[in-house]
């Protein structure tokens, strides 16, 4: 997952940074309106987290921008002013959700978890592929009763092919969404990181959850379970 | 005391009014009488005149007058009218015209070589002007005869006359004075048109998008309205630049109370030393929030435009069901489209904000928001379908600083903020149940 940090104060923005990081999200940042208005609309991102006291371009006009140009991931606010009229003025320009400052940290990840997930159209914090269970508010995973050691990357790559389950996911898209925009990449890695996957999560080689497309990507084979339909159909 | 400046303006003209024709009336009536006494003075001296021109006084003292060189044959003609008789030093009647049938009484007869004229009694009844002259015939004899001369015309043509002068007279005037109190009525109402335009656009103000008045008044007015416009434009002004100067303040301030609290998450940091922290933060950012808002809160103005409710309630209710959306809390709103209150749209914001918000989250699924005017106040109520207030006086839960589940931290302040917006407009909160068990929030302002 790739999220999206525009907060012009450096010392907050780390913080929120550093623990998004820490729950296995690819941040990029910027405290600048300008900068976060091209990052909004050019990267990959699958949620923002955007303040709405900015210098330049406020949050306000990067969320009205942002939905004017046809792109519909989540956004959260994060704002000082906890006025009604701010709030609904940031709802209203296309925002999902508010968070008001001074929060709390758990409080951030848990809406911002709950803003991606519901975007794909899960309604319940655990995803369910099969009998593999990701349990995104925890970050663990598990095959039936076993639970599954991943590293971050493992982790990273697993969690946007289940948010995504039933769609092909192409290795470009992959890496995008993994990684951050400065980071190394190596689109061979991914193709590791599945291969090491797969030997986790089925050791047999028995049920072959991840399916390969030759030349288009990766598959994760759909829960049966009806999703949130109407967060799906979420404009 | 008369509270219309029309009325006393009428009033006091219609007095003067009054007044004025009244004794222009009375003067008139005067000055005409006068007038037409004079001339019946002028009258019967030149028949007196003419009489004694033609009379004939005989040694023995005897007077005479032929009928056929009487001036006016009415003298000659009987109970014509007009009448003459002479009369003896001793006041017996002489000679008198033809044309009188009785005697002639004339209670006091006038020195010799005066005028006298008076009214007397007709012999026949009816009221004579009379005009008697005194005057004595010394012979060549050197006798000396004392006479008095009366001419006398019947009152009542005269009386006729001046009773036709007086109606017509008081007839014009009185019309002249009700034409001219109209047309003082056209006056008024012209010349106090522009208050009338004044007042009708400062109701109008209250309904109107820009809180301005608009159009040119008279030089008198004009400083007035000046100065209201830049007393509403300031009072507009300066609401929202004080909003947003408690804005600026609220960032500047919580942003670095975020980076605290996130300090306050460093797994090296102990227990004892981290719990305070994020406790004494809360603390910090309730009387933050408590006070801001207090400051915020426009409460009570005068001219404050009637604000149609349902929009702001449907605004928030659209902007709160994304934020609930985990849980899909549906917002139903009853109140009518046409209900209107004359309340800030700042604070009315952010007490249904608020009250919405709370009932969102504290109850299940559904809330439900109404309003209408009672008895000139706008109860509001806001319902949702959890498990109702919990402790046993809710009401505590309006007292600053008090919440009702401090997991929600920094929203606890809500339903304190909520009473200090109702508050500022002099109104009243109340807690309660709806029907179906769930927490009642019922909010009640009084708009006269």
């Amino acid at each position: 997952m790739r999220a999206l940090v525009i907060e012009d104060d450096v010392e907050l923005r780390e913080q929120v940074c550093e623990r998004l990081r820490s729950e296995g999200y690819a941040v990029d940042s910027t405290g600048e309106g300008e900068e976060g208005l091209f990052y909004a609309k050019e990267y990959p991102i699958d949620i923002a987290i955007v303040d709405l006291g900015l210098p330049g371009p406020t949050g306000l006009d990067i969320i009205t921008e942002v939905r004017e140009a046809g792109l519909d991931y989540p956004i959260l606010i994060l704002t000082a002013r906890s006025r009604w009229q701010d709030k609904v003025e940031g709802l209203e320009a296309g925002a999902d959700d508010y968070v008001v400052k001074p929060f709390q940290p758990e409080e951030l990840s848990a809406r911002i978890q709950a803003l991606v997930r519901r975007s794909r159209g899960w309604a319940q914090p655990r995803l369910e592929s099969g009998d593999i269970v990701l349990d995104t508010s925890r970050q663990e995973v598990f095959v039936g009763e076993d639970s599954i050691d991943l590293t971050a990357y493992e982790y990273r790559v697993l969690e946007y092919l289940m948010l995504h389950a039933g769609e092909v996911i192409s290795k470009t898209a992959l890496t995008e969404h993994i990684y951050e925009e400065n980071a190394e990449r190596d689109s061979n890695v991914i193709e590791v990181f599945v291969r090491r996957l797969r030997a986790k999560l089925d050791p047999d080689g028995t049920r072959k959850p991840i399916e390969t497309l030759r030349g288009r990507g990766y598959r994760l084979a759909r829960d049966d379970r009806p999703r949130n339909a109407a967060a799906v159909e979420r404009s | 005391m008369i509270n219309s400046l029309r009325a006393r303006l009428l009033a006091a003209t219609a007095v003067l009014l009054l007044a004025f024709t009244v004794l222009t009336g009375l003067a008139l009536q005067t000055a005409v009488r006068e007038r037409a006494d004079q001339a019946e003075h002028d009258r019967l001296q030149g028949l007196s005149y003419a009489l004694l021109g033609s009379a004939d006084i005989t040694d023995a003292g005897s007077f005479n007058l032929a009928p056929r060189v009487l001036p006016e044959s009415d003298l000659t003609r009987p109970d014509s009218g007009l009448y003459a008789a002479v009369l003896d030093g001793r006041g017996r009647m002489i000679w008198h015209s033809p044309s009188l049938l009785g005697d002639i009484d004339v209670p006091d007869l006038p020195a010799v070589g005066q005028w006298q004229q008076m009214r007397i009694q007709a012999p026949g009844g009816g009221e004579l002007i009379s005009l008697s002259f005194g005057f004595r015939w010394v012979t060549e004899q050197g006798d000396d005869y004392r006479y008095t001369l009366v001419v006398a015309e019947n009152a009542q043509a005269f009386v006729k006359q001046m009773t036709r002068f007086r109606s017509v007279l008081w007839t014009l005037l009185s019309v002249s004075a009700i034409s001219l109190l109209i047309v003082e009525l056209l006056i008024l109402r012209w010349g106090l048109a522009p208050l009338r335009r004044l007042a009708r656009n400062l109701a109008d103000l209250e309904s109107d998008r820009d809180r301005r008045l608009e159009g040119h008044y008279p030089d008198e007015i004009q400083p007035l309205v000046s100065n209201l416009n830049t007393m509403l434009a300031n009072d507009q002004a300066r609401l929202t630049r004080y909003r947003n100067a408690l804005g600026d303040l609220a960032h500047s301030l919580k942003t670095p109370m975020a980076i605290l609290r996130g300090m306050a998450e460093d797994k090296n940091l102990a227990a004892e030393t981290r719990d305070p922290l994020r406790s004494q933060l809360a603390r910090m950012n309730d009387i933050l929030d408590y006070q801001l808002q207090k400051a915020a809160a426009a409460g009570k103005r005068t001219l404050a435009r009637p604000l149609a409710l349902r929009p702001i309630a449907e605004r928030l209710g659209r902007a709160l069901t994304k934020v609930y959306a985990e849980q899909a809390t549906t917002f139903d709103i009853a109140i009518d489209t046409r209900l209107r209150a004359p309340l800030d749209e700042g604070d009315i914001t952010e007490l249904l904000g608020t009250l919405m918000d709370n009932a969102a989250k504290y109850g299940r699924d559904h809330v439900i928001v109404d309003a209408r005017i009672i008895d000139r106040a706008l109860e509001l109520w806001v319902d949702d379908n959890g498990t109702g207030f919990a402790d046993s006086a809710p009401q505590r839960l309006l007292e600053r600083g008090v919440r009702a589940d401090s997991s929600h931290e920094g929203q606890g302040l809500g339903l304190a903020v909520a009473a200090e917006i109702v508050r500022s407009y002099t109104g009243t909160i109340e807690l309660g149940s709806a029907d179906n068990g769930g927490a009642r929030v019922i909010v009640r302002i009084p708009l006269s």
